[in-house]
């Protein structure tokens, strides 16, 4: 019953994500970030991981729907991805340690 | 198969008004919006329309729903609906 939920909770994240990105295209920013707190309460709810797919679309702070170069900055700082909502200011970065890591090993090679 | 309808996202679906207590509702069509506990927001030809759901009969997507048996916010609707 409970993983019977939890599915439901999912398909319906993925259908909300779905309705936001054809909302931010049509500029309705408002509706789009709606969604997505819709979205987030039955995450929380049900206990569903929030996909990683979408992880990155919404600001951390104020929930809005974030479409780069529209309503936020996306900047590579400092081995970083920064991103700055432009909404409410919150600066998110997002280390990318991996990446790095790779790159040396192949160089090491050449 | 009905009850699992009730538990799906109701946003960017298709609705019509079949019934209501209110006769000027009758007939709505539209798209769903948004969704509260007591309402949905219908978009009808570029109009906001917010309609209680307890007082209506709603034809989403083809499936006839009676308001009553979704008068949850939109997230209990997965648990609370028997």
């Amino acid at each position: 019953m409970r993983r019977e939920r939890k599915r439901i909770a999912l398909q319906r994240i993925h259908h909300l994500f779905r309705q936001a990105e054809r909302r931010a295209y049509e500029n309705r920013l408002d509706l789009a970030t709606r969604y997505v707190v819709l979205a987030r309460k039955l995450a929380m709810r049900y206990l569903v991981r929030m996909p990683r797919e979408y992880k990155r679309r919404f600001c951390k702070n104020c929930y809005f729907y974030l479409v780069p170069g529209k309503n936020c900055r996306v900047r590579l700082k400092k081995h970083k991805v920064v991103v700055t909502c432009l909404n409410c200011g919150e600066i998110m970065r997002y280390p990318y340690l991996r990446e790095i890591k790779e790159r040396r090993r192949n160089a090491g090679k050449d | 198969m009905t009850k699992n309808f009730l538990k799906r996202e109701f946003i960017g679906l298709r609705v019509r008004i079949i019934e209501a207590t209110d006769k000027s509702l009758v007939g709505l069509q539209g798209e769903i919006i948004d969704e509260t506990k007591n309402m949905l927001i219908i978009e009808s030809q570029g109009k906001i329309k917010k309609v209680a759901k307890d007082i209506a009969k709603f034809e989403i997507e083809g499936m006839i729903v009676d308001g009553k048996k979704i008068k949850y916010r939109p997230e209990d609707r997965i648990r609370k609906i028997k």
